[in-house]
Formats: structure tokens, C-alpha cells, sequence
């Protein structure tokens, strides 16, 4: 058994990011979910001639995906299947050469008092370097040439590609890439020093994709083993590119030359243009490149998702602790699942809620001392007196069965706030409210009141007694990821790191107590907030937008009356709102603060389809929100400006208000139409 | 290895008046007393204001004297931009540069401009605050950064082998610069050194602060943390030279990035190591840019050093 104090030391969550792993533990820990007939299978198809842009938030697993599939992981693969690497590629049909843009320092391709379009020549250039290296790099591994007795031969083939012959000729690929790799310093030393030297003149020894094209072109006809495999460029981090060095790639995307296809890999918002450098048009997708946007999948994929998540546990825990985790496949969903202390809140019977509310009389708990707070000092219709109001609590109370307490005051409130007489309507709720627990009817107004409202319902019982809300369980952590597995991964670490704070021991021996859970959950929910932001401008203006969003939809799960149950999403007609808050939106929505809800709305004036979008699920139990969404609710455009642009502040206190007053007691005496709430608003 | 230790290096006295004489004088306003006090005190024939767009200061805000300002893309074109203006036969000047004001790649850029223009020797000078504003909440940078780049003129060469890339960081008391610079280079090792000894006493445990507040960036379990002295460039640039060659004992690093984000005598310090040791290799500085700067982050002044760099020497 191992330790407390070991497995504090060995969370086997610690490394949540793909380029923290070697690449023995990206094979070790890879999870095939996508080798399967359905939609998902395109990721797993790396020898397809179709270019990819595999684009998503930040720890989607763009990386893992892109690193599995480079060379390095292929040789690791087949020295475990005891298969040559010939024999391999060959049965793989494609050969991966994974870079990263950050590797080049592409910032410094600019300026220096250069003109733009020599710098454009240049970047093309270098890239012709870079690249075609990185392939003769796997020519070499694979024994091209020298293991089929032609390297000569081969060399000065490929030396045929140059335009100009260099001082001395290469003849082996070796001395080949020794030569690129001296024409890349040279470049590097112009490139960094011009800005003093003046002087910025290479000597341009080849035409583009004379190289990275035309090598694969002439070594599958030379060799058998090569004659159907594609040569894959995996670009990955294009985010770290100027827009002109995106239009660079773009290029090579649309002049590609089989057998070479390119994989781009990038951030949601890491795409700066579509264009290519033929007369600024720009690439068609799927006609030219597939575009697969990896969160967006796994969210649409639910079960595989969950599936995916379990395995990527399941591994870690095995590569952790293997003799206590190794399980037949069949458990270890239900092993995952044991894993977690879950409070039992699935039924209104639940004896968990009298543990919330705590011990003595019903008349005594907290939701009745603020409904009798309010009914004494607003005294709505049908109550004056404190006889009166001691009436309506003894109505709505249900000593057992605290939560259909919590239910009874919401009814009421509703009836409030449409102008009923209250003391009328407590007669009638506890009427409706021993007819539900001596039937328990799953329809009318009472039932269909508890279905929608259960879970703010139970927050509030929570926040009102002072406890901390539940986000327990692994499909919760699950859910709350949101098709980031990266965000996944960290939750777990921070609840591993307080479970073992705790003195548990967790993941074998004993449960992970609700609280550990929910302090890592809160910590994973910070993390995400300030580490999805990035750097820029513009970072500070999304959390402040989102602050002031997720803070309308707080005032709606704990108001007396919530005007939506589960309120995260929310639309917008986007022709409508002021360019600036449509800006954020989307900055918000490209730095996964907010995910897109395919389909959209249906607007119930227009029956336009508007744009909806919820808060992202991790950040919901930083503001105490649901992590599963329900509702939704139609901003107005006034709205949308006021949280979404930041000049507004003042609007959106008035909007803060309107929303405090719409969501408690006393609410305002008349609903206004919609026209006229703008009007007052602003 | 280069013994940077045995450059001179002195403490001037903020009582009394300083002796030694300049031909020029170049100091970047940013409205602090370090910085006027410092200009008034020394002697020099020419004094220069230099004004950073980034501190945002009004015609009507400038510093009496003779100033120089400039539009600029980068550090490289300001600094150059300046030698122009200047327009002096630099190698026969004496020259003192307070760089205590001073953006930190123009510092880098700008030792690297006279290191290339025959000059032999120079003084810089660097005042220590009593204390930040804001204890170890100070913001030096008063907008988000925009870009992480390289220093103009530190761009080293790419090694396209990227299996070894370590990134060393000079950490200061802005956790967002230290995420950003890691996030840029986040598979290259990191190694982080921490301000010890400190300015004051209680800004070592400041800055650790701080700088654990971006452990996410950094990573965990991969991160190694040194020390270098925050007001000694030349013991900085040993320490960078000793550490590195340790490393590339170790295994040969594929990429090496130095990051100054904490004092102007640690960035000193990164530039010197850079220019006497990794010119022309696979080393480059890279800096986070924001901006806009907050014009004044100190309160006193502590003590003013004076650094000696004697070019010939590396």
C-alpha cells in the first residue's frame, strides 16, 4: 500500500501539459478513442492527402495529437511491435515531421529597416531550409540511400532540386543537411545582424518547395518502400506566426505537391488569415484544407469524450501506482466512478438536506428567516400581519423534506412577483406540496417547478447555511472540462494535491472526501480563469466582461425568483449589438471563456436564429454557477453592449440593478414591455 | 569561462559629490528622484534625457535639459536613432549611462551598439530603491503585455534540434511577465533565478511570491530555482556562465533563451554574459513587451552603483 505521504509526492496529474512529456510517455499515455466509423475518426487518419488544421483552446491535446503521430513516436511504436522502420512506415503510410513555430523565432523576420516583401522572400526561404532538414533528418533514420547501396546517386539527385550549385557538392544527405544547416546560420546571422551591418542579401540557392515538394516527390519513385506513403509536415504552435508568415504556410497548403500534405496546428484564435499570396485569395475549406476544431468535437461526442477521459485516468493511475490500478477494462469505469465521495442529492427525500439545514424546527431555518425578513418589511398582498406571516411559513413548511421547502418559498415568490395575493397563494402551494409527497406526480406545476429548479434550489440551500457548493464527482469534473482534457487533468491535480493535503490517500485506499473536491475544484476554476487569458490587451478586457456576465447569471441562481434554471448560456443577436461587445464576445469565445452552442436560438419575437453561447464550465464554480446548463436567456442588445464593452460601465450597473430587482422580492410592480424597460434602462 | 567579478564596481556616496568627469551623460527619464538625483549629481560636459514613448510623458511633463525622444518600432531603431542624433566619434568619449530608467531591451541593445562601435570602456550606473510602491504588488508594466519576442540584435542562430531547449529566467516581482516569457518557450526547461541577495531584505520574499504565482506557466516538477544578486551585473553574468556551462555539461543545450524581467543590473548582467560568451550561437535574450510602463514604481534611493565595463576584458 502506498502512503499518504508518497502519493502526495507522485500526483500522477502533475504534468498536464503534452510538451512537459517525453515522447516515451505521450505513447504511454496516448488513448485511441478515435480510430472508430464515426465523425471522430478524422483525427485519426494522419496519412490522408487532405491538409488539416487541427485548431483548439489551449489544452485540447493539439500537441499529443500532432507529436503521436511525428516520427519519433512511429520509431517507438514500431521498436515495440519488433518492426523494422521501413516495414513500419510502410504499413503506417505516412512519415510525420513535427515543428513548432515557436522554434523560429519568426518575430525576428521583420523590420530592421527591410522592406516587407524582402522579408517575405526571406521567411520563404528559411522555411524551405527548416523544413526540408527536418526531412532528410527521417531520410537518414530510415538508411535512404545508404542502406539500398545509391547514396551517391541520391545525393546528387537532390542536389539537382538547387538552382546554383554550392562551392562544394555534397554526397551523402548527411553532408546534404550539413550544407542546409550552414545556409540557415548564414540566414540567421544576416537576419539578426542587419539592423547594424545595413545589410540583408542572401544568396538564394533553391526555389520554393524545390525541396520540401520535390524530395518526397523523387524518393517514392526510387524506393519500394516509400511508393505509397505521404510525407506529413506538422506545423503546430501557428499562433507564434505574423499574418504574412500565416499566408506563407497557407500557400504551401494550397501548392502542396503530393506525396506531401501539411497538418497546421494552432489556438482557437491563433488563425490571423485564411489568405495565401496568390493575389490575396484565400484557401477554401474542404476543398483545400479540413478544418477539424478539436474541443468543439469532443463536446459533440459526449460519450466518447467520457470514455476518452476515463482512459487518459485509468493510464495515468497505471503508470502511477500500477499494482493497485491495474483492472480489467469492464471496472474501470465503475472504479473511476467509486473513486469520489458524491453527497446524494438525486432525490427531494434525500436525508442529505437535513444535514444542510441542520437541526430544530423547520420554522427556524435560514429560508424561512428571510422570507419572514421580507414578507415583515414589504408586506405584499394578503399579509399585514405577523399572524399572517407566521400563517404562510407554517404553510410552506415541510419539516422533513427540506428541499420542497426550498421549492414551496420559490412558488411563492413567482406568485409574487406576478401580483397574486401571497397569503392566498401559501394555502395553495401547501396544498400542491402534500399532494406531491403523498403522490409524488411528475407532472403539473409543482413537479415540473422541481425538475427546473433543483439545482439552483439546492445551491441556495447550500450558500444560505453556509456550505460550500457541489461540484463532486467525476462526470461533474468531466463535464466541467468541456472537451479540454488539459482542463480535465488539472482539476484532478488540485484535487489529488488537497485529498492528500487532507491525509487521505487518494485514488486507492479510501474515497476523495466532497471537500477535497470541492477545494480543487475551485482552484482548477481559478487557474482557468487566469491562465486561458494569454497575454495581450485585450486579456484584461475578456475577464472583465465575463466577470460582469458570470455576475448577472450569480444574481439569478441565488435570487428569490430566477428568471432561467441553470443559467450559464445565453443569446444575442449579433446585427444588433455595438461592434465593440461583439468584438469581446468573440475574443471571449476564442479564448474558450465562452463556448459556442451549436444551432443557435431561436428568437421568439423574430424567429431569427441568434447566436448562443454559454460560460465556459470551468469557470462556472468560481461565481457558484451549474456546471450543467439548462436555461437560456435572450440578452438585449443594451444588455449585450453593457457586459461586453468596457466603456459601458455605467450602463451595466443599471442593467446589475435591473437584474437584482427582477430576480427579489418585492420585484416591480408592473412588468414593463420590453420597449419601455429599454427605454428606462437607457 | 570569463571572471566577470573582476570588473570594478562601486558604491558612490548620496552625500557627497562624485569626482569622476564624462564627455557624455545619457539617462532615461522616468520622473523618479533616483533617476533626477542621479542627473544632477553626476559631472559631464553633455547630459541627454532620453524619453521612452512607454512612459507616455506630455511635452509640457519633460525634464529640463537637453531630450531625445523618437517614434520606433523596436529597441535596434530607437537605439540607433540615438547615435545618429548624437552623432559623436563615441570610441574617444567618456561615457555614463544611468540605466536605471531605461526600458530593459534598450539597455541590452545599447550596450550591444557601443560594445560594436570601438568603445573601450564606459560607467553605468544603477540606483537602488528604498522601497516599491506597492510592496511586492508593484506593477512596473501598466499595461498587458502584447508580445514575447527577442531582443533586437540578441537573435541567436535556430538550432532546428529543439529536444534540449532550456529557458533561463530572471525573475522579478510581475508573475504575468514570467507566465507570458514561459508560456512563450513552454518546451524549453526552465530554470528560474530568484533576486538573492536582495535590494532590501524583504523583497526576496516578494519576488518569490510572486513568482510562485505562475508556477502553472512554468511548470511543475521540471523547474530548478538559483540566485543571483539583484544589484550585481557582473556576478549575474557568472553565475548565467557558470550555470550554463553546467548545463551543457550535463546534455548540450539545443536552444538556449535568457529572459531579464526583474532588475536593470540583472539585465546588465544578461547582456554582458551574452555578449562575451554567446554571440553568434544558438542563445537568444527574449523580453516581454507591453505597451506602456509605469513611470515611477520606487519610493528613495538607496544606494547608487557604479559598474565599470571594460569591453576589451570580454
Amino acid at each position: 500500500v502506498v502512503t499518504a505521504s508518497q502519493r502526495k509526492n507522485s500526483n500522477p496529474f502533475v504534468v498536464t501539459k503534452a510538451v512537459d512529456l517525453t515522447d516515451d510517455q505521450i505513447q504511454e499515455l496516448w488513448v485511441d478513442v478515435v480510430s472508430t466509423t464515426d465523425a471522430m475518426a478524422e483525427l485519426a487518419r494522419p496519412s490522408s492527402p487532405m491538409p488539416t488544421y487541427v485548431l483548439g483552446g489551449k489544452g485540447s491535446g493539439k500537441t499529443h495529437l500532432m507529436r503521436y503521430h511525428a516520427f519519433e513516436l512511429q520509431t517507438l511504436r514500431y521498436q515495440r511491435d519488433s518492426l523494422s522502420l521501413r516495414t513500419g512506415i510502410a504499413q503506417d503510410g505516412y512519415v510525420g515531421m513535427y515543428l513548432r513555430c515557436s522554434g523560429l523565432n519568426a518575430g525576428r523576420f521583420g523590420g530592421k529597416r527591410q522592406s516587407p516583401e524582402l522579408w517575405n522572400e526571406v521567411f520563404a526561404y528559411y522555411m524551405e531550409l527548416w523544413l526540408a532538414q527536418s526531412l532528410l533528418k527521417v531520410l537518414i533514420a530510415l538508411g535512404a540511400g545508404k542502406e539500398d547501396g545509391d547514396e551517391k546517386e541520391l545525393a546528387a539527385v537532390i542536389m539537382g532540386q538547387f538552382d546554383s550549385e554550392p562551392e562544394e557538392i555534397p554526397t551523402g544527405l548527411e553532408e546534404i543537411v550539413s550544407l542546409l544547416s550552414k545556409l540557415q546560420k548564414e540566414l540567421d546571422y544576416q537576419v539578426n545582424n542587419c539592423i547594424v551591418s545595413g545589410k540583408l542579401e542572401p544568396s538564394i540557392l533553391v526555389t520554393r518547395g524545390n525541396l520540401i515538394f520535390g524530395i518526397p516527390k523523387l524518393i517514392t519513385k526510387r524506393y519500394l518502400f516509400l511508393r505509397d506513403v505521404m510525407f506529413v509536415y506538422s506545423m503546430d504552435e501557428f499562433e507564434n506566426l505574423t499574418i504574412n508568415q500565416q499566408a506563407f504556410i497557407n500557400t504551401l497548403v494550397r501548392e502542396r505537391e503530393l506525396p506531401v500534405t501539411i497538418r497546421v496546428g494552432g489556438r482557437l484564435y491563433g488563425v490571423k488569415t485564411w489568405h495565401t499570396n496568390s493575389a490575396e485569395e484565400e484557401i477554401l475549406q474542404n476543398s483545400e484544407y479540413e478544418l477539424l476544431p478539436l474541443d468543439e468535437r469532443f463536446r459533440a461526442h459526449k460519450k466518447k469524450y467520457k470514455d476518452f477521459s476515463h482512459a487518459i485516468i485509468h493510464k495515468r493511475l497505471l503508470a502511477a501506482f500500477e499494482a493497485t490500478m491495474r483492472l480489467p477494462d469492464l471496472e474501470v469505469h465503475e472504479h473511476l466512478t467509486r473513486i469520489f465521495d458524491i453527497p446524494d442529492h438525486s432525490s427531494w427525500r434525500s436525508e442529505e438536506f437535513l444535514d444542510i439545514v441542520g437541526p430544530g424546527g423547520s420554522e427556524n431555518r435560514r429560508h424561512f428567516e428571510i422570507l419572514r425578513e421580507k414578507l415583515n418589511s414589504i408586506q405584499p398582498m394578503g399579509v399585514r400581519s405577523r399572524r399572517e406571516i407566521d400563517l404562510v411559513v407554517q404553510r410552506l413548511s415541510s419539516q422533513r423534506f427540506p428541499l420542497l421547502e426550498k421549492l414551496n418559498t420559490l412558488i411563492l415568490y413567482q406568485d409574487w412577483s406576478n401580483g397574486k395575493n401571497v397569503f392566498q397563494s401559501s394555502e395553495a402551494i401547501s396544498f400542491s406540496c402534500k399532494e406531491f409527497v403523498a403522490r409524488e406526480q411528475q407532472r403539473g406545476r409543482y413537479a415540473s417547478a422541481l425538475g427546473h429548479f433543483k439545482s439552483d434550489l439546492i445551491a441556495q440551500m447550500l450558500r444560505e447555511n453556509g456550505r460550500k457548493q457541489d461540484y463532486s464527482g467525476l462526470q461533474s469534473f468531466i463535464d466541467m472540462s468541456a472537451g479540454l482534457p488539459r482542463a480535465l487533468l488539472t482539476i484532478l491535480k488540485y484535487v489529488f494535491d488537497w485529498s492528500a493535503f487532507n491525509g487521505e490517500e487518494p485514488f486507492t485506499n479510501q474515497r476523495v472526501s466532497t471537500d477535497a473536491q470541492q477545494r480543487g475544484v475551485k482552484d482548477a476554476s481559478d487557474w482557468f480563469y487566469e491562465n486561458m487569458r494569454k497575454a495581450g490587451p485585450d486579456g484584461a478586457i475578456i475577464q472583465a466582461s465575463i466577470d460582469r456576465l458570470a455576475n448577472l447569471f450569480r444574481i439569478n441562481r441565488f435570487g428569490d425568483k430566477p428568471i432561467e434554471c441553470s443559467l450559464i448560456a445565453f443569446s444575442l443577436d449579433e446585427h444588433a449589438v455595438s461592434q465593440e461587445a461583439l468584438r469581446v464576445v468573440k475574443l471571449a469565445e476564442s479564448r474558450s471563456f465562452l463556448i459556442r452552442v451549436p444551432g443557435g436560438q431561436r428568437d421568439r419575437n423574430s424567429e431569427r436564429i441568434t447566436m448562443k453561447l454559454q460560460l465556459n464550465n470551468m469557470l462556472a464554480p468560481r461565481w457558484d454557477l451549474p456546471i450543467a446548463r439548462r436555461g437560456a436567456i435572450n440578452l438585449k442588445p443594451a444588455e449585450v453592449n453593457a457586459i461586453f464593452d468596457p466603456a459601458r460601465t455605467d450602463e451595466y450597473q443599471l442593467v446589475y440593478r435591473d437584474w437584482t430587482e427582477r430576480t427579489n422580492a418585492p420585484f416591480p410592480t408592473k412588468k414593463p414591455n420590453t420597449k419601455e424597460r429599454q427605454g428606462v434602462l437607457f | 569561462l570569463i571572471d566577470y567579478t573582476i570588473f570594478y564596481r562601486d558604491s558612490l556616496p548620496l552625500n557627497e559629490s562624485w569626482s569622476r568627469e564624462y564627455d557624455l551623460f545619457v539617462s532615461a527619464y522616468n520622473g523618479s528622484q533616483r533617476v533626477k538625483t542621479v542627473y544632477e549629481k553626476v559631472n559631464a560636459r553633455r547630459k541627454l534625457w532620453i524619453l521612452h514613448d512607454e512612459y507616455s510623458f506630455e511635452a509640457d511633463e519633460r525634464p529640463e535639459g537637453e531630450c531625445f525622444s523618437c517614434k520606433s518600432e523596436d529597441e535596434g531603431e530607437y537605439i540607433l536613432q540615438l547615435f545618429d542624433y548624437l552623432s559623436s566619434d563615441l570610441s574617444i568619449l567618456r561615457i555614463c549611462v544611468d540605466i536605471t530608467g531605461f526600458m530593459r531591451p534598450h539597455i541590452a541593445f545599447g550596450l550591444k551598439y557601443l560594445y560594436d562601435s570601438s568603445v573601450t570602456k564606459l560607467d553605468m550606473l544603477y540606483s537602488e530603491p528604498s522601497q516599491y510602491k506597492k510592496k511586492e504588488s508593484t506593477q512596473f508594466s501598466s499595461s498587458p503585455v502584447e508580445l514575447v519576442r527577442q531582443v533586437v540584435g540578441f537573435e541567436g542562430e535556430v538550432n532546428n534540434d529543439t529536444s534540449n531547449d532550456l529557458l533561463i529566467i530572471g525573475a522579478g516581482y510581475e508573475h504575468e511577465l514570467i507566465a507570458d516569457v514561459a508560456d512563450e518557450k513552454d518546451k524549453a526547461r526552465k530554470i528560474v533565478l530568484l533576486g538573492l541577495p536582495s535590494l532590501r531584505a524583504d523583497m526576496y520574499q516578494q519576488n518569490a511570491w510572486r513568482t510562485q504565482q505562475a508556477s502553472d506557466a512554468i511548470g511543475e516538477g521540471v523547474t530548478s530555482k538559483l540566485f543571483i544578486p539583484a544589484n550585481d551585473p557582473f556576478v549575474t553574468a557568472s553565475v548565467l556562465s557558470k550555470l550554463v556551462a553546467k548545463q551543457e555539461m550535463i546534455q548540450p543545450v539545443t536552444n538556449l533563451y535568457l529572459s531579464p524581467i526583474a532588475t536593470k543590473a540583472q539585465t546588465l548582467g544578461f547582456a554582458l554574459y551574452y555578449l562575451a560568451e554567446r554571440r553568434n550561437s544558438n542563445t537568444s535574450l527574449i523580453f516581454p513587451f507591453s505597451g506602456s510602463y509605469a513611470r515611477d514604481s520606487a519610493i528613495g534611493i538607496a544606494r547608487v552603483w557604479r559598474y565599470t565595463i571594460e569591453f576589451p576584458v570580454i
